[in-house]
């Protein structure tokens, strides 16, 4: 055996608290190694040059580099002795001595010593390391993006564009998500819908787009390259490849009462309905929970009505299994509900405290006032309005304790829309920050003030009705002055959540969530659109708050991720993973219930035992789906299961080492 | 203010405010300032600092601005902040605490406010219950404010509300007196204990 050691200064990172050279100067002690040196920086050019002429030149058989964390340059290291060595890649480790060690330590004696025990290990480790090898395994190229906002819809763009299937599935009824209500978008004012509802039909006329709407993801399975995803739509109630989507039915609904999701409640809609004239698909579904056909049985006027006969009031849902190699999620965001948080401000008691999202569709031409700004209450023009920024955002008592990013600048597009529209008006935003970080984003703050909004910094501590209209009350925090504003509307900037059913869709997907409940991405700065579930990436606000271009910009880089993968169309195996004894197993399934992948199963294998011929029941590992967490090989109670590059005699091995 | 003379006044002020926040259980760093304690008030209006106020002077460790304020006296300790709060800043009971440490220090900002309690806790230790009618009229003569309140008596008196020949006295004052004479004696009530050394005092 002939083990060679590299000790790395990282500069000053590690060389400032332990004295490397001591490190290689000990190291040569150990049994099995031939060679030691230090190296300024191993992961340069120069320092893997000199590792690899070290490695011919003494021919080591086995190498140790006591460097940073594993994460950060394993698989630098492992390329590289592939590449340039005859030497097997997974005959090397990795001694942690700059997170694990000088980073965490200030005396240079203990960080030595411990660097020389972290070494010591690592080479016990090694010792025992054997040949791995990897396989390629095949990837299906065909993407399921998970939501069809903006995020989802750009997402499937891009990878169509490439030449890739997609499927768009989206559980409303049409897609386009936050973006297409919003009237018009900061800074430049374009607006929303002229720029979202190209997208939409472009995605719908695409060829290499399916879109599934009212649909939702039943269940996953599989890995990288090989998800089989169980989709469940749902009834539509109306047969999508005969409607023509006149909208005949919908003029002639008898119920007509329902509050308008697309409008945020402040209209009405009927029970066959288009969420929004521009929806795609551009026609029409059964709302089932509000339909009387479906409820009572007394109605069919939308079937009588209907030209081509496409209304099917037996219609069921279709549950439908397809294999992707790669999934997008793309799941969005909600508003949170601020009516049963904000008792101070009315927990939506008066009209007229409305959401920044109801705004948007008052302002909006198409919406329910066309486009004139009135006040919900009595239809009025309101000449004061106050804006309330961060309602649940930063607020840990009642809310959320981040910064959902939008708010500061919707708010000040809110206060310039409502003084362009209303010139006699008066706008008060009540801030606490104003966050403008972006291009051309505090500028647009400052014209804002130069319309005449006037920015008032303090919490709003309470609203209460007086007379026919509302009084905010707060503290103006630069003077110190308590402030009563009469307002005849409040619009509240309410935070971002996680769209609802995050959390079952992480669980199906075997994806993480931070604390705040959005997806967590596999590094915050260098691997930020995807999880770490290979195969599984993030766009948009399901992975954190975020404006349109910072949406659109990370769905372009998932697509890039995607395409990426599907270009190669192979993926390499993880050779790490658990491998049965089957002579030492004894079928006892401790391993199957533990096993978080699915990946390990019960089988009947014919053995030769003690020269005999046996049938009996052991345990097989799917290659496919191990992720190699080491699970099972603690929990096998007779040692029939072992990780490969973390055997339990390597593991032993180090403990030994440590304990000597 | 230059840079100097914040930094110095830091230094001396940090004791007191360490003294203050920690009898108060409040971490003056959750504060961002966002003034919705103020603004819901039912006595910032009237007072010289704002609850906010009173915690950004701690914060830069301007102690004696604070110290002299009227605010934490006029605190009516309604909750109202506390409950509004986006960082949960124990408001009521910072303000308590910052009256505690003036009436330990014998530098009340508001006299009136430890008469009131002292004239408040002698008639609680003497008679079991609240006489009010003492209250008041050794709170006027004490803090000089002689002809206080004194036009609403005749009403007072016309409705029965005093001077109706109730019993102003428990039958059996002994358990009440010995829990507020114990209450008094303890350190850093402001009690009396207190009260010899510093010769100010009263328990809040």
């Amino acid at each position: 055996m002939r083990i060679g050691v590299f000790v790395c200064h990282c500069g000053s990172n590690i060389a400032g608290t332990v004295d490397v050279e001591r490190v290689a100067r000990e190291a040569l002690k150990l049994p099995g190694v031939v060679f030691s040196d230090t190296n300024k920086y191993t992961c340069s050019a120069p320092g893997q040059e000199s590792v690899c002429s070290a490695i011919k030149e003494n021919a080591l058989d086995r190498v140790v580099i006591a460097s940073c964390s594993p994460r950060m340059h394993e698989a630098t290291f492992r390329k590289m002795i592939a590449e340039k060595t005859d030497l097997n890649p997974y005959m090397l480790e990795i001694a942690n001595i700059r997170e694990q060690c000088s980073w965490v330590h200030k005396d240079r004696e203990q960080g030595t010593r411990k660097a020389c025990d972290l070494v010591a290990m690592a080479v016990a480790k090694v010792s025992c390391d054997r040949e791995l090898f990897t396989t390629n395994l095949p990837v299906e190229r065909r993407a399921l993006v998970i939501g069809g906002g903006i995020a989802g819809i750009q997402a499937a763009l891009d990878i169509a564009d490439a030449g890739f299937p997609v499927t768009l599935v989206e559980r409303e009824s049409s897609i386009g998500g936050k973006m297409v209500m919003l009237d018009k978008t900061f800074p430049t004012m374009d607006c929303s819908a002229c720029i979202c509802t190209p997208k939409m039909s472009e995605a719908a006329e695409n060829p290499n787009i399916e879109i599934k709407s009212l649909t939702e993801v039943e269940s996953v399975s599989g890995y990288i390259g090989s998800f089989d995803v169980t989709l469940r739509e749902k009834a539509k109630y109306v047969d999508y490849d005969v409607c023509t989507g006149c909208g005949l039915c919908e003029t002639k609904c008898p119920t007509k009462k329902i509050p308008s999701e697309f409008n945020q409640g402040l209209s009405t809609r009927t029970a066959i309905y288009k969420p929004f004239p521009q929806a795609v698909p551009s026609k029409p579904t059964i709302d089932a929970e509000h339909c009387k056909k479906l409820q009572s049985g007394k109605c069919g006027v939308c079937e009588k009505v209907c030209p081509t006969g496409a209304i099917r009031y037996d219609d069921v849902d279709r549950v439908t299994t397809q294999r992707y190699g790669a999934i997008v999620v793309a799941s969005g965001y909600e508003l949170i509900d601020w009516t049963g948080l904000y008792g101070e401000y009315g927990a939506g008691r008066y009209p007229d405290v409305i959401t920044g999202l109801q705004f948007e569709r008052i302002v909006n031409a198409s919406g329910p006032t066309e486009g004139h700004i009135l006040r919900p209450s009595d239809r009025t023009e309101p000449k004061t309005t106050v804006i309330v920024k961060c309602v649940g955002s930063r607020d840990p008592n009642k809310g959320v304790s981040y910064c959902s990013r939008a708010c500061c600048m919707y708010a000040a597009k809110h206060a310039h829309q409502y003084l362009d529209k209303v010139p006699d008006g008066t706008c008060y935003v009540f801030y606490m920050d104003v966050r403008c970080a972006g291009k051309g984003y505090d500028e647009f703050y400052m014209r804002t003030l130069q319309d005449g909004a006037i920015y008032v910094r303090g919490r709003v501590s309470k609203i209460y009705p007086e007379g026919d209209g509302l009084v905010c009350m707060g503290e103006d925090t630069l003077s110190g002055e308590i402030v009563r504003v009469k307002a005849d509307m409040v619009v509240l900037e309410t935070a971002m959540v996680p769209s609802r059913g995050s959390d079952v869709l992480a669980s199906k997907l075997n994806v993480q969530r931070g604390p705040e409940g959005f997806f967590t991405e596999a590094h915050p700065k260098l691997r930020p659109v995807e999880t770490n579930t290979a195969g599984v990436y993030l766009a948009g606000v399901a992975q954190g708050p975020k404006d349109i271009p910072d949406t659109v910009a990370q769905a372009g880089a998932v697509a890039s991720k995607v395409i990426g993968l599907f270009a190669r169309g192979q993926i390499e195996s993880n050779p790490m993973l658990s491998k049965v004894d089957v002579s030492r197993c004894s079928g006892c399934r401790a391993c199957v219930d533990v096993c978080p992948y699915g990946a390990l199963g019960l089988v009947q294998a014919n053995l030769r035992e003690n020269s005999r011929k046996v049938t009996r029941t052991v345990c097989q590992v799917n290659e496919g789906l191990c992720q190699g967490c080491g699970a099972c090989s603690v929990a096998c109670r007779s040692g029939a299961l072992d990780l490969l590059g973390f055997s339990d005699e390597g593991i032993m091995q180090e403990v030994e080492m440590l304990c000597q | 203010m230059d840079a100097c003379s914040e930094s110095d006044a830091r230094a001396q002020a940090g004791e007191a405010i360490a003294s203050i926040t920690e009898d108060a259980g409040v971490n003056l760093r959750d504060c961002y300032q966002c003034g919705k304690c103020s603004g819901g008030c039912p006595v910032a209006a009237g007072a010289d600092l704002t609850p906010r106020q009173v915690i950004r002077e701690l914060q830069l460790g301007r102690v004696d601005r604070v110290l002299g304020a009227r605010m934490p006296w006029l605190c009516v300790d309604c909750g109202v902040c506390l409950a509004r709060c986006p960082q949960s800043v124990d408001l009521p009971s910072l303000m308590e605490a910052i009256c505690r440490y003036e009436v330990d220090h014998g530098c009340a900002a508001v006299r009136e406010g430890p008469k009131f309690m002292d004239i408040f806790l002698d008639n609680l230790q003497r008679k079991g219950v609240s006489d009010e009618v003492n209250l008041a009229a050794r709170y006027n003569i004490e803090t000089g404010h002689l002809f206080q309140d004194v036009g609403g008596l005749p009403r007072m008196v016309g409705a029965g509300l005093i001077m109706s020949g109730g019993a102003h006295k428990l039958e059996d004052p002994s358990d009440v007196t010995r829990m507020v004479a114990r209450l008094r004696a303890a350190p850093g009530q402001g009690g009396a204990g207190d009260r010899e050394q510093q010769g100010n005092g009263g328990g809040r």
